[in-house]
């Protein structure tokens, strides 16, 4: 009977249509990425694109056909594992200063600042990371106030030239601005799952003469982390599909990988911002360039959107594998 | 009986409580010298380590803050022992911990290198984290013994390891935003707002010479970034007149008639599409204008620019396509706080409305939608400061927006003006390179405005629609 009326299906049908847009945009998407990647596959092959050398044209020495895309799927993992090495202490803590330990007013101001700095788009903090370049990386990194003679006759560096020292562009750098963007992001996102702990536990705890802190170690963050775990890896999507933070901070030159592979004062470009680079060498109004670094830079996207859903497919097991075991 | 004698009978029946019961008795002032002095000590180490992460200058300072720490813990230890008769070990140990710190800073050479490691650290950085840690640790201690050992103490000698970080973060986001005020303000002036860019060659005087036209031309440029911020309002409009519909439309169909596989499709895209990273929105949006490159529309989609003689077709994107991709960004935003306005409405007022003889159509346009509107609102002025912020879609397509606005104009942002600024072509860098620091301001001060406007409308439309 309901469903016989004329409006009420008028209603459905015109909010389905609306639905099935994304749907439609979305399949679109994914079969443009792997169309467009065919080429590289085709004539450039796995066993190149998954090798350690990598040039393009901005590299200093250029050989064409090198499209090894290992040492950019190494660089994303590695920042995005330094920007969360920093991000997840702080967001947990302020988090848990927002949700249970309020201080009497500094909760309510933490989340009202998360709130206003969970706006600041990427590109600003591209713009800020000169200030970090010349507050912290220079005097602590960089050998500032040594001559060039100095720096050669200390023990240890691999050989000096001028462009190698992080003087302004390191992954530490973008680690440090991917992590101040998922901060506000993922912060937000911890606090709520500290609240929906239901409060009966936490009152039971309270109850029994537990104390605040032990309460929060014992029962509000084992209860939390199915919500901790997903809020984590929503902000390493985030750090993963950025691109202008890491082509601003880290760049987009790469050779091969880092020596030795966790240097993070070396830039270790990411996959973003090394697609970038072949698509337009980051220069604006270029026009871009056909041919194989097209159909390259598509299938390093193609390996980004691999990559997301790998890690929500993994968080999404582990969250279930953690359901289970808090229940029982 | 006394209520005394009682808690006496108590303590000595429960050792455990004879402890607190010593804990809450009354503190002379002898007591509270040395955890003073810790904590003193903690709150310089702290303050010490935070300054000399961003300046070389304090090299003299941890030695003595390291060393006083080191020493101040021996005699809380001391102390310790002469008041509750017990040893401290936490104390021991982080005293011996600030120790081997002290000599690890004392045996490195100012300048460190090694491993191989692309950098020459500056001793300064380990001084930092040492005290960081030391003064962090210290100050646990402090309030611990200040508050009397108790329970409750112990409660409240944990939180220096939550403040710490985060007040370490809060003040490294408010120094930034501070330098870039400083940095950016005193260039923004009406002329350069209000103004827009252009920079081409305009001939002046034409004469026949040789039987051929010659004409002298002259440099006209001007400095401003008019089209930018009309762009980047004409970029939120165009979004919100696509994704506005699109998305509250698969949110209403989420939460309404989402019963079957349909909607569970439909979820999971939604979810996905969130996914999505915004380097492949940028991809779509590229190829989308290469793919209408060999069309006779083409300009449509791929922008028009005025170069100073005639409009010309440009390779890259309009807005038109750059609003379309940008909605594939914000309709899972919209779509997901349609969906749970929508949810939370009570059953009461679905089934009352129901009891009184309204159709489903009726009670959807007059029920729920007004309950979910202070979410869409909000989600909707989000979306639009994110739409502001985004570089990532136009950064393969934009490049020549500066010469003017419309809707298949070439497209560009006051976001992809900064951008343009660092990584653009000399001349234009030239022209507008003082001018990023100041973009950067008016940009955040959009994504900052919106997001304020959508705290303070989601409470006035939760009072006007909810009664709340």
């Amino acid at each position: 009977m309901k469903n016989s009326q004329p409006s009420f299906r008028f209603a459905r049908a015109i909010t389905l249509v609306f639905a099935l847009l994304p749907v439609i945009f979305f399949v679109g998407i994914v079969l443009m990425l792997l169309w467009t990647s065919v080429p590289a596959v085709k004539d450039v092959g796995f066993n190149v694109l998954f090798s350690t050398k990598f040039s393009n044209v901005f590299s200093g020495i250029y050989t064409p056909g090198e499209y090894g895309l290992m040492p950019a799927l190494w660089g994303t993992i590695l920042v995005t594992i330094v920007a969360l090495l920093f991000a997840i202490p702080i967001s947990l803590s302020l988090a848990i200063i927002a949700s249970d330990f309020s201080f009497g007013g500094i909760g309510r101001l933490i989340e009202a600042a998360l709130a206003i700095f969970s706006g600041i788009p990427p590109i600003i903090y591209g713009l800020l990371s000169v200030f970090v370049v010349n507050m912290f990386i220079r005097p602590k990194f960089g050998g500032e106030g040594l001559t060039e003679e100095a720096i050669r006759a200390l023990p240890g560096l691999p050989e000096y030239n001028a462009g190698m020292l992080p003087r302004e562009l390191s992954t530490l750098l973008g680690a440090i601005f991917l992590c101040l963007l998922i901060i506000p992001f993922i912060s937000p996102l911890m606090l709520d799952a500290l609240r929906n702990v239901p409060a009966s536990l936490k009152e039971a705890s309270l109850g029994l003469g537990a104390t605040k802190w032990y309460t929060l170690r014992r029962i509000s963050l084992p209860a939390a982390l199915t919500g901790l775990i997903a809020a984590i890896s929503l902000g390493s999507l985030k750090t993963i599909g950025d691109v202008v933070i890491v082509a601003w901070t880290i760049g987009y030159v790469k050779r091969g990988l880092p020596v030795p592979v966790v240097d993070i004062f070396e830039r270790s470009a990411p996959l973003t911002s090394t697609g970038a680079g072949l698509l337009t060498g980051l220069s604006p109004g270029a026009d871009v360039k056909g041919g194989l670094d097209y159909s390259v830079a598509f299938f390093a996207g193609l390996l980004l959107m691999v990559m997301a859903f790998g890690i929500l497919g993994l968080s999404n097991q582990v969250q279930k594998i953690l359901q289970k075991r808090f229940e029982q | 009986m006394t209520a005394e004698t009682t808690q006496t009978k108590i303590a000595e029946s429960n050792p455990t409580l004879e402890r607190e019961q010593i804990g809450t008795r009354r503190t002379r002032w002898l007591d509270l010298i040395s955890p003073s002095l810790v904590l003193l000590f903690g709150l310089g180490a702290v303050v010490l380590g935070a300054l000399s992460l961003i300046s070389n200058k304090f090299e003299a300072y941890p030695l003595a803050f390291l060393g006083g720490t080191c020493l101040i813990l021996q005699i809380l230890f001391l102390d310790t022992y002469r008041r509750w008769s017990r040893f401290d070990l936490k104390a021991a140990a982080l005293s011996l911990l600030a120790f081997t710190f002290l000599f690890i800073l004392q045996l490195l050479p100012e300048y460190v290198t090694g491993f191989q490691i692309n950098a020459v650290i500056h001793r300064s950085i380990f001084s930092s984290f040492f005290l960081l840690v030391c003064g962090t640790a210290s100050l646990s201690i402090a309030v611990y013994y200040l508050w009397g050992a108790t329970p409750r103490a112990e409660d409240y000698s944990h939180y220096p390891l939550l403040l710490v970080p985060a007040g370490l973060a809060i003040g490294l986001y408010l120094v930034l935003i501070t330098q870039l005020i400083g940095r950016g303000l005193p260039q923004i002036s009406w002329e350069v707002i209000s103004q827009p860019f252009y920079n081409y060659s305009w001939p002046i005087k034409i004469t026949i010479g040789n039987g051929w036209p010659m004409w002298s031309a002259e440099q006209r440029m001007q400095i401003g970034m008019r089209n930018h911020i009309l762009g980047t309002m004409l970029l939120m409009a165009l979004t919100t007149v696509i994704a506005f519909p699109i998305g509250a439309g698969a949110g209403v169909y989420l939460s309404e008639y989402s019963a079957g596989r349909l909607g569970n499709i439909v979820r999971t895209t939604i979810t996905s599409l969130r996914a999505m990273s915004l380097f492949i929105l940028g991809l779509t949006a590229l190829s989308v204008s290469r793919f209408a490159a060999d069309f006779s529309w083409a300009g449509l989609v791929r922008g028009t620019y005025f170069n100073g003689f005639h409009t010309v077709v440009s390779s890259g994107g309009s807005y038109l396509t750059a609003a379309v991709i940008l909605s594939l960004l914000v309709i899972p935003v919209i779509a997901r706080a349609t969906e749970e306005g929508c949810r939370s409405l009570p059953i009461e007022l679905r089934e009352g409305s129901y009891a009184l003889g309204a159709t489903e159509e009726t009670t959807l346009r007059r029920v729920v939608l007004p309950w979910a509107l202070p979410n869409i609102v909000t989600a909707w002025l989000i979306s639009c400061a994110e739409v502001a912020g985004s570089v990532a879609v136009l950064i393969f397509i934009a490049g020549r927006g500066q010469y003017g606005v419309g809707i298949f104009r070439q497209v560009t942002s006051l976001a992809y003006l900064v951008f343009d600024i660092w990584f653009g072509e000399p001349s234009f860098k030239g022209l507008m390179g003082g001018y990023q620091f100041s973009a950067g301001i008016l940009l955040l001060l959009t994504t900052t405005g919106l997001g304020l406007a959508a705290m303070v409308s989601k409470r006035w439309l939760e009072k006007r629609y909810r009664g709340e």
